[in-house]
Order: structure tokens, then sequence, then C-alpha cells
């Protein structure tokens, strides 16, 4: 299927303004970010960032406790936090698909995997049991299960953890998805058979022109396989860039600390010659702060990043967002707030 | 099919299911091998067993024969105790499974219904029920399998509530599935074990409520009972003692035999049990 929109102007997914929260306690706060078709978008933080919770509000699958409190998600030309329950129903594994991040236990234990990828099929097309099973082999093999003829009537507990994520991947893209949520998804394998997940998922993306938005919070994968990065900290942007800019020269004092952190990115560490550095404190700081959520942690944090929040802006060109008036480059419009 | 071999491989499943598997078939050819109403006076009074060939475990006080009294009491055994099990299993699970998957509101008002009912006296609400309608074997069924249900509608919603939680289920919702295909299809399938080993045990204590109604006449006055023979035994307890020994020990073969079963099914399909 060739690229028929390559618009840049028209993005695939447009989330702006998101706050979600759970109780009192705010997990993501005022989160911008748009995915363009056939694009690979990262979203990188740590732990508790609320990268995940971002992934489900994209479904409208929080858990109860949690809730939109704010903001708007854009899907094509559809209003996702207005849309009625079972539009919402025919969205989810139709247009916008997800992998999540435990393909051990993301299968249903006591049904057949072929059986499984059938019924997602059949949950959205109107197909025969014959035609859908013909389908499901196909997917297998598209997802490279060896003999998926056989292994069709296998039941997960057969599977290995990367099969098993492959068998997620195929029913996440049974019904060519133009969005594909990807959270975490090898972050329960081997690192062997991480690249394995991460080059299906990329070929699947080049295939299906699908947008695909990848949720991790490994470094070295976003440099292999991200278009965009968005990094996220305690449930903001701090830094957004097309992934060779970040790379070459991040700007937030967070992304240039994440790097530095990442064995693979900083080249010829080991640990006999010095010590891995680390972002001290935890993001639990940033809990009531009222400037820079990331001011508690930073090095270079003055009086005015305890008292002012900055927001994401420009910073060198269009396309290389960064909220941080202190590491900003001369043209970063400092008068901010 | 793997849990099938395992349960034919165990004695105690195996044994239970031979049992089970005779007094069904005891039950269903009944008409065939004692044609004609077994409460019909078919010979002399007080025959003791192994007497006379015609009639080998004898005849009652007035003349019915009690191998044929036993192998009809079948019957009303089997139909009255799987019956009321499916209405008790069917209530239950869909009471259990709207409680455990939908929580909230809907959970507190369905556990207090279930509260309620297990506040009386199971035998007592039978009694009850099946006094306020005509005694037949529709009012009887409907009467046990009433009783019945909030057992599995607790067990089936504390499955519901950890099944739930789980991964699946949220990838399951991530496939646009409704609440009904994931209760049914994702989540029931899951919760199958647990369900199943109980109904085997269920069937018991029904088919044991049952013979308990008769025994007190409650029981369908048109239908030979194991109950009701021990029942009409009870006054020749000191001459003809055989009278009530039979058609108890009928039940108690088959209570133990379906209790056998549940134990054999729960070792074949509990995987904690498995040991291997």
């Amino acid at each position: 299927m060739p690229l028929e929109f390559p618009g840049r102007e028209d993005p695939l997914l447009d989330v702006r303004d998101l706050f979600i929260s759970f109780g009192d306690n705010a997990a993501v706060r005022g989160l911008d970010f748009t995915i363009r078709r056939g694009e690979t978008l990262a979203l990188v933080g740590e732990s508790g960032c609320g990268k995940s919770a971002t992934a489900l509000s994209l479904l409208r699958l929080l858990p109860p406790a949690g809730r939109v409190a704010g903001g708007s998600i854009r899907f094509e030309d559809r209003d996702i936090l207005r849309l009625p329950e079972n539009e919402m129903r025919r969205l989810r594994g139709g247009a916008i698909s997800m992998v999540f991040q435990e393909p051990m236990t993301s299968l249903n234990p006591v049904l057949p995997i072929g059986r499984q990828i059938t019924e997602a099929i059949r949950s959205h097309e109107r197909v025969s049991a014959r035609a859908a099973r013909a389908r499901a082999i196909e997917l297998l093999n598209l997802v490279r299960i060896p003999e998926a003829h056989r292994r069709i009537d296998d039941y997960p507990h057969t599977l290995s953890g990367g099969m098993r994520q492959r068998v997620m991947i195929a029913m996440a893209v049974a019904c060519r998805p133009r969005l594909l949520i990807a959270d975490e998804p090898t972050t329960a394998l081997d690192v062997t058979i991480q690249a394995q997940v991460l080059e299906l998922l990329d070929r699947l993306r080049q295939d299906l022109s699908m947008g695909l938005l990848l949720i991790t919070h490994d470094l070295g994968l976003v440099a292999d396989w991200a278009d965009r990065v968005v990094v996220m900290y305690a449930g903001r942007k701090c830094e957004e860039a097309p992934v060779e800019t970040l790379l070459r020269a991040p700007l937030h004092p967070y992304t240039s600390g994440l790097m530095a952190c990442s064995p693979k990115l900083a080249s010829g560490l080991h640990f006999r010659q010095g010590r891995l550095p680390e972002i001290g404190g935890s993001v639990a700081s940033a809990a009531d702060v009222a400037g820079c959520l990331f001011a508690p942690r930073c090095a270079s944090a003055r009086d005015a990043c305890h008292a002012v929040r900055p927001d994401a802006k420009p910073a060198g060109s269009r396309d290389h967002l960064l909220a941080c008036p202190v590491h900003a480059p001369a043209d970063y419009a400092i008068a901010c707030c | 099919m793997k849990s099938l071999g395992l349960f034919l491989r165990n004695p105690t499943g195996l044994a239970g299911s031979s049992l089970l598997l005779l007094v069904i078939v005891a039950a269903l050819l009944a008409p065939v091998l004692f044609p004609g109403d077994p409460l019909d006076m078919a010979t002399t009074p007080f025959i003791w067993p192994l007497q006379d060939p015609a009639f080998p475990l004898g005849s009652d006080s007035l003349g019915r024969d009690v191998l044929a009294g036993i192998v009809h009491g079948a019957r009303v055994s089997v139909l009255i105790g799987f019956a009321s099990t499916f209405v008790g299993v069917v209530i239950g699970t869909l009471v259990g499974a709207c409680a455990g998957y939908f929580g909230g509101r809907l959970d507190d008002l369905l556990v207090r219904l279930m509260e309620v009912f297990q506040t009386f006296p199971p035998f007592l609400l039978i009694i009850v029920l099946v006094s306020i309608a005509e005694p037949s074997v529709a009012t009887i069924t409907a009467a046990i399998g009433i009783v019945s249900w909030p057992t599995v509608a607790r067990l089936v919603r504390a499955e519901f509530r950890s099944l739930r939680e789980r991964d699946f289920v949220l990838a399951a919702r991530g496939l646009g599935y409704g609440a009904a295909r994931i209760v049914f299809l994702e989540i029931l399938p899951n919760a199958a074990a647990p369900i199943i080993v109980t109904t085997s045990v269920m069937v018991a204590t029904a088919i044991l409520n049952e013979s308990a109604l008769s025994f007190l006449g409650l029981g369908d006055p048109n239908l030979v009972s194991w109950g009701s023979m021990i029942g009409a035994g009870r006054d020749q307890l000191r001459t003809a003692w055989y009278l009530v020994a039979l058609p108890g020990a009928a039940l108690v073969i088959t209570v133990l035999s379906l209790n056998l079963f549940g134990d054999g099914l729960n070792d074949a399909l509990n995987p904690r049990a498995r040991g291997r």
C-alpha cells in the first residue's frame, strides 16, 4: 500500500493540552503532540511520567480511577473524547490498535491463538469463519510465526514470549489500523527478541502506512526506530525533536540526563571505566511544584525555574520544541510566560 | 483434551464417573427394564431380598417391587438433580458474572441479594417454596435451583473480580470487544473449571434435598423417589429394615459417585493440583 498522505499539515492524531488525573493526582498535565500518517513517534520518559496513561486515554481505556480532566484528542476528523461508546468500540482494534507491554498475560490463556485472531477480525468485519481463519494464517505468516498453519490451533502457553508478542501484534494489525500504539512492546522480552519485534513493527508500519506511537523508556530503541521523539517528564513534554536532532544536540537537562544514563548511547562507557551517571531524585518530587516540574532534580535550576512553569516552544528550528529557558539557544523566546 | 486424559487416568474420577454412569443408565432404561408403574402392587408384601428370583430386592408393605422402585427412583433423582443444578448454575453464573465484572453499585445490590438468600436455612426455604406451589418435578426443580444459585454466584463473582483485572481483558477491550463478549467469551472460559467442579457437588446436594423433601412427603406424589421409599419404609424399620437400607444405599452410592467425580474433575482441571 503506497503512502498516500505525506501530509504534514494533516495529522493522524492530534493531542492538545491533555490532562489526566487519578483521583487528586495529576498523571498528565497539559501534553501536546501529533502523529502523522506513516511516521513513528516515540514517547519517552521514566516510569510514572504518564506515558501509559496517555496511551490508554487515546483508546479511552483508562482504569476507572483515572479520567481525562482536560484537553482534546482528535483522531482524523473524530473527537475521541466525545465519541459515543459504540463508535469508540468500533475504533478500538479497527482504526486504532494497541500492543501491550506484557505478552505473557495479554493473550487469553484458555483460547487457541487462531481463535483469538479470528475473533478480532470478525468483531470488526463481516467475514465467514473460513475466510477469517485464512486471514489469521496470513497474519501469522506476516508476523513471521513459523509454520503458521500448524501453530494456529496452539494455546498461548505453548508459545515463547517473543512469539506471543508477535501474535498480539498480528491481532492488533488484523483490521489494518491507521494508528498503532505500542506501549513498551519489548520491555518484557529478551534483548535479542527486542530488535526482531521492533523490526516487525517498523515493517508493518511501512506496509500498512500506519502511524506508530512507540512508548518506551529505552533511548536505544528510539535512536534505531523513531522518526520523532517526545520526551516526557511528570506528565509534561520537556522536549520534542526529530530523532537525529535530539540525539545529536539534546537541549533539555532531563533529555541530556536520560542520554547520559543510557549505556548504549554514551559510547565507550563501561562499568570498569566509571560509574554510570544517574539523575538524582525521583519523579515523585514533581508532585507539588509550582514552577518547572524538573527543577527539584535539575542541576542548573535557577530561582525563576521554581516560580514559572515553562511551556514547550520552538528552539533553533520549527520542529525542535523545548520547555527550558535556561538551556535554550539564543533565539529562544525568553519571555515565555 | 489433556484434561480429559488426566481425568481418565485418575482412579477417583474414574470410579466416580463409572458409578455415575451406572445410575444414569438405570434412570434412562427404567421404563424398559421395569415397564409399568412401580407404585402398583406386584406381589405379596414383605418378601425379603434374595428370596424370590422374580423380585431380587423383595417387596414392601404394599407388595411393590423394591428394585423397580429404586430404578425408577433414579429417574426422579437424576432428573431433579441435574435440572435444578442447571437452573442454579445459570442464574448464579449470570448474577455472579454481572456483579464481579461490573462491580460498583450493581455489585453491592447483587451481593445483598445473595446474602438475603443465604440468611435462610436452605432446606427450610425449599419447603416453603414447594408448599406454596403444588409439589411436582417442575416446582421442586425450581425451588432447589432458586436456593442453590447464591453458591455459584459467589464463586463466579470472586473469579470474575480477579479475572477482570488481567491483562488479556484490557487487551480484549483494546480490540473493541463489548462487555457481553468479554464476559461470556473471554472471561467465562477462564472461570469454567471451578464452576464445573462446584456443579458436580451441587447435583449431589440437589439429589439429597429432593430425597429429604420426598421423605417428608412433600415430593411429587405420583412418582416414586428414593426419599419417599425411605419415608414409607420408616414404619417397618424394626421388622423390614431393608426397605429403608436399600433406597438409602442407592442414595449414598449416587451422592458418593458425584463427589468422587467432582474430586477427579478438580484434580484434572486445577492446574495447581496437577503437580507436574
